[in-house]
Order: structure tokens, then C-alpha cells, then sequence
């Protein structure tokens, strides 16, 4: 065997040794780096585009004219979900709530079902009182690349329960039946 | 001498090896540090190529990561283009029934209404009863006419004033709330909004604040048998929009009520946003109670190349409620 064709030889060899050393530091890199570096640096932005798509679908709860209005639009509106869903986000318990802030800044929580007392109601006897609409659910963040099982944020979605507030704005009374718009 | 020659000669030719020797030495020795060398430069190769590899593959970490964060950003700034949408369009709203001017004017015109159905009525009866008081009876209904046909202007004027006033408090906010926008970051780029449309109509589901007039049962039964007012249990309104006219031979003048929430035991419904599909473009020449508002923003991620686009909010606003008749 001459020298040259040795030396062919040994320098492939030292190079290919090279190149499998390589891939499995890439492969490490890959899986313990640069694959959990990308799955918890997505998260922050699926949670702000949940926050916002949530204060969304609170604003347009707060808009209705009616109360029940506010409650069929949570219940037979699935866009939000849908658009959540596709940006990776898994909406769960979807929950709206009436909040009532009185002029002693004393604040109670009451269901989107449930009828206002009369002494909670704009002319009742603690007002003046501001009302909002609160949407909060159970959200799966899901990262990048989702395994399904393990590490939360690294390899499983994260659960976080989000909320979002926005004023009620009619306060107003239906004539036709005399009753708040709010307590309808 | 000979024995010295062959030692010389001998001493000659190992003196020949060892330079030789030495020789090849020294070019194993080059050779080997050659090796090591290029060894060593292989070597560092080998590293910088893994931190070369690393930087760029954090770099595509870095440039991901920014694209999301301005796709964030993009959910964020919706939400405040939303916000200044509802601002404007509450601006405009608010202007709309400043004063409670449509819910008087609406209120004049069922009075006036009511005044010509009167006159008319007993112009009839003293045509048949007191022929001799004609000329008077004659002369009132005229002037109830007269003064339905004034107000009926009176109403255009309002509408436009209304209009106008409305249109210039919404540009106003607009021009209050656009420099707030535009900024230039290296992954969000978001420029100056611009109003598209600016909308006036009414609030669907609402009808006149004016209660039926009761007293003239003629008018009552008329009213009645158009389909002029809603009957609810609660209060009797007149319905908004088409003209209320009157029976022959004062069907010719015009009454047009404005859509307006009225007042319910004293409470007046507060101006407030509503959702934009609640509004209705106007059919009907009356005075508009309600805003709508199209807000275009050009937004771009800064990153990538069909990432720019126009960003669109609509928001919509109810006038405020009129005021308990005085």
C-alpha cells in the first residue's frame, strides 16, 4: 500500500470520526438546546396572543345589549376557540362573571346567570356601582413542539387560567319591559 | 599511517551516518511538527465550525422568537386600535343628542301631529255643528299645519347640524388619538391609522321615545290599524322611521320620528358602544342616534416579506337616551 492511498485512508477515517461526533453533538444541541430554548420562548407569545383574543371576546360580551345576549354570544360563538386553537392555545371552562364595583370600591362577583338584586342595580340604594364582564378559562399553552407528556413548557402544554375584564356598557332600561338591559 | 587512514576513514563514514541520521532527524522532526500543526489547525477548525454552527442556529432561535413577539405585538395593537375606535365612535355618539335635541324634536313632532289631527277634527265637527265658526276652526288648522311643515324643516336643520357636529367631534378625536400610533421597532412596524368611514344611522331594535299620545281616540284607532306603534307591555312607542302621516286630507305632511332609547322611570339610557352589527344605515330621512366608525392601521412584523398588512377595526356607538318629556 503506498503513502498516498495510507493517507487517503487515515484521513477519511479522521474526518468521518469528525462527522459522527458531529451529529450526535447536533442532536444533543438539537433535543436539549435549541428544542426546549424554542418551545418555552414560544410561550410567552401564544399567552399574549390568548390575553388578547380573550379581552376581545370580553369586549364584545360588554357591548350586548342585553345580559343574555352577552351569554348566547360566549356560548354559540366558537371562533375565539377556534382561533385559540390554532395558535396553539386549548380553551377550557370558559367562565363570564358580573362584576360590581360599588362607590366604597367594595367589589362581589356574581354569575353571568344569576339576576341582579335590586339594590344592585344602577339606581339601587349602594350605587352608584360599575359593572364589567369577566371571561376567564383555563388555557393550554402548548409549546412548539408538543409531546404531550413531561416537562411542562419544555415538552406539555402549560395550564395557566387567564382573565379579561370589560366594562359593561348599557345601562340603560328596555321599555317594553321596564326592566335593565343588564338584568335581562 | 594505514591504520590511521582506515580509522580516519572509518571516523569518515560514521561521522557520514550520524549527519545523516541527524538529517533524517531533523526532517522527521519538521515532519512531525508539520503534522502537529496542521493537527492543531484541524483542531481549531473543528471548534470554530461548532461555534460558528451554534451562533446561527441561536440566531434562528433569536429571529423566531422576534417574529412571534411581533405577531404578540400585532394582537396587542388590534386591541388598542379597537379601543381608539370606540373612543371615536363614542365621541361622535355623544354629540348626536347633545342637549336631548332629537328626543325634543321627536317629542314636537308628536305634538304637532297630534295639534293637526285635533284642529282637523274640529274643523269637521263645526263644519257640521257651527258652520257660523268655520272661518276660525279654518284658520287654526292652518296654522297647525303651517307649523307642522315648520317643524318638519326645523327637523332637517337639526339633522344636519347633528350630523355635522357629530362628524366633526369623531375627526377631532381621530386627530387626537393618530399620533400615538406610528412606530418603527426592528420587529414591529406600525404606521399612521387612517379613518375610513364614518357612519351615521340608528340602533337596530330601538324604536321613538315618544309614548302614543292618548286623548284623541280617532288618532288612536288610526295609529292603531297602521301599525304605528309597538305594543309591548311596557311602554306604548311610537315605531321609528317611516313617516307617521296623518288620514285624508292632511296625509301629505311629513312626521318623522327619530330611533331613540327612551326614558324609563326617569332613567335615561347613558350614550355607550354597541356591537357594529347592532347598527342599521338610515332608510328614512331622520336625524341619525347612532355611529359607526371604520379605522384602517398599516402594521408590519418589520420581518419577512409579506408580513406588512392593514390592520381594520369597526366600532359602533348609541346616542344618548332622551330625557323624560318635560
Amino acid at each position: 500500500m503506498n503513502i498516498n492511498k495510507r493517507k487517503r485512508i487515515l484521513g477519511r477515517k479522521k474526518s468521518g470520526s469528525a462527522m459522527t461526533e458531529f451529529s450526535g453533538a447536533m442532536i444533543i444541541f438539537i433535543l436539549f438546546i435549541f428544542a426546549p430554548l424554542l418551545n418555552i420562548g414560544i410561550l410567552p407569545v401564544r399567552y399574549l396572543i390568548a390575553h388578547g383574543i380573550i379581552s376581545e371576546m370580553a369586549h364584545r360580551m360588554a357591548v350586548c345589549e342585553k345580559r343574555t345576549e352577552a351569554q348566547k354570544l360566549l356560548k354559540n360563538n366558537s371562533w375565539w376557540t377556534n382561533l385559540l386553537s390554532a395558535c396553539g392555545v386549548t380553551v377550557k371552562n370558559p367562565d363570564a362573571q358580573l362584576v360590581i364595583v360599588d362607590k366604597g370600591n367594595s367589589k362581589s362577583n356574581v354569575s353571568i346567570n344569576a339576576i341582579l338584586p335590586n339594590d344592585k342595580l344602577p339606581n339601587g340604594s349602594g350605587g352608584p356601582f360599575m359593572y364589567s364582564i369577566q371571561l376567564s378559562a383555563d388555557c393550554d399553552i402548548s409549546p412548539l413542539f408538543n409531546a404531550g407528556a413531561g416537562l411542562p413548557g419544555f415538552t406539555s402544554p402549560v395550564t395557566l387560567h387567564l382573565s379579561s375584564q370589560a366594562q359593561w356598557e348599557n345601562l340603560g332600561r328596555n321599555p317594553e319591559t321596564t326592566l335593565y338591559y343588564i338584568n335581562e | 599511517m594505514g591504520k590511521s587512514w582506515s580509522q580516519s576513514g572509518n571516523h569518515f563514514v560514521l561521522h557520514q551516518r550520524i549527519i545523516k541520521r541527524n538529517v533524517l532527524l531533523n526532517v522527521d522532526k519538521k515532519c512531525d511538527m508539520r503534522r502537529r500543526i496542521k493537527n492543531i489547525g484541524r483542531k481549531r477548525r473543528e471548534r470554530g465550525n461548532m461555534l460558528v454552527l451554534g451562533s446561527v442556529v441561536l440566531a434562528i432561535v433569536g429571529l423566531g422568537l422576534l417574529i412571534g413577539y411581533s405577531y404578540g405585538g400585532l394582537v396587542f395593537t388590534h386591541n388598542r386600535l379597537q379601543g381608539s375606535a370606540d373612543e371615536i365612535a363614542l365621541a361622535g355618539a355623544r354629540k348626536l343628542n347633545e342637549n336631548d335635541r332629537i328626543g325634543q324634536m321627536n317629542n314636537m313632532v308628536a305634538r304637532a301631529r297630534q295639534l293637526v289631527m285635533e284642529s282637523q277634527l274640529h274643523l269637521d265637527k263645526v263644519q257640521s255643528d257651527f258652520p257660523q265658526l268655520q272661518s276660525i276652526a279654518q284658520e287654526q288648522l292652518d296654522e297647525a299645519q303651517d307649523c307642522a311643515l315648520e317643524l318638519d324643516q326645523q327637523r332637517s336643520y337639526l339633522k344636519g347640524l347633528a350630523t355635522g357636529e357629530s362628524i366633526v367631534a369623531m375627526e377631532k378625536k381621530f386627530d387626537q388619538i393618530k399620533g400615538q400610533y406610528p412606530m418603527s421597532l426592528p420587529w414591529l412596524k406600525v404606521g399612521s391609522p387612517s379613518l375610513n368611514k364614518m357612519r351615521l344611522g340608528f340602533l337596530e331594535n330601538v324604536e321613538t321615545n315618544v309614548e302614543e299620545l292618548k286623548n284623541i281616540q280617532e288618532l288612536e284607532d288610526h295609529d292603531e290599524a297602521k301599525g304605528y306603534i309597538k305594543n309591548s307591555p311596557g311602554l306604548k312607542l311610537y315605531k321609528q322611521g317611516e313617516s307617521k302621516y296623518l288620514p285624508a286630507p292632511n296625509e301629505s305632511i311629513h312626521f318623522y320620528m327619530s330611533s331613540l332609547a327612551a326614558p324609563v322611570e326617569k332613567t335615561v339610557s347613558p350614550a355607550h358602544i354597541v356591537l357594529s352589527k347592532a347598527y342599521q344605515k338610515l332608510d328614512y330621512p331622520v336625524i341619525p342616534t347612532c355611529t359607526q366608525v371604520e379605522i384602517t392601521l398599516k402594521v408590519g412584523t418589520g420581518l419577512g416579506g409579506n408580513a406588512n398588512q392593514d390592520m381594520k377595526v369597526e366600532s359602533a356607538a348609541a346616542a344618548t337616551g332622551a330625557s323624560p318629556p318635560q
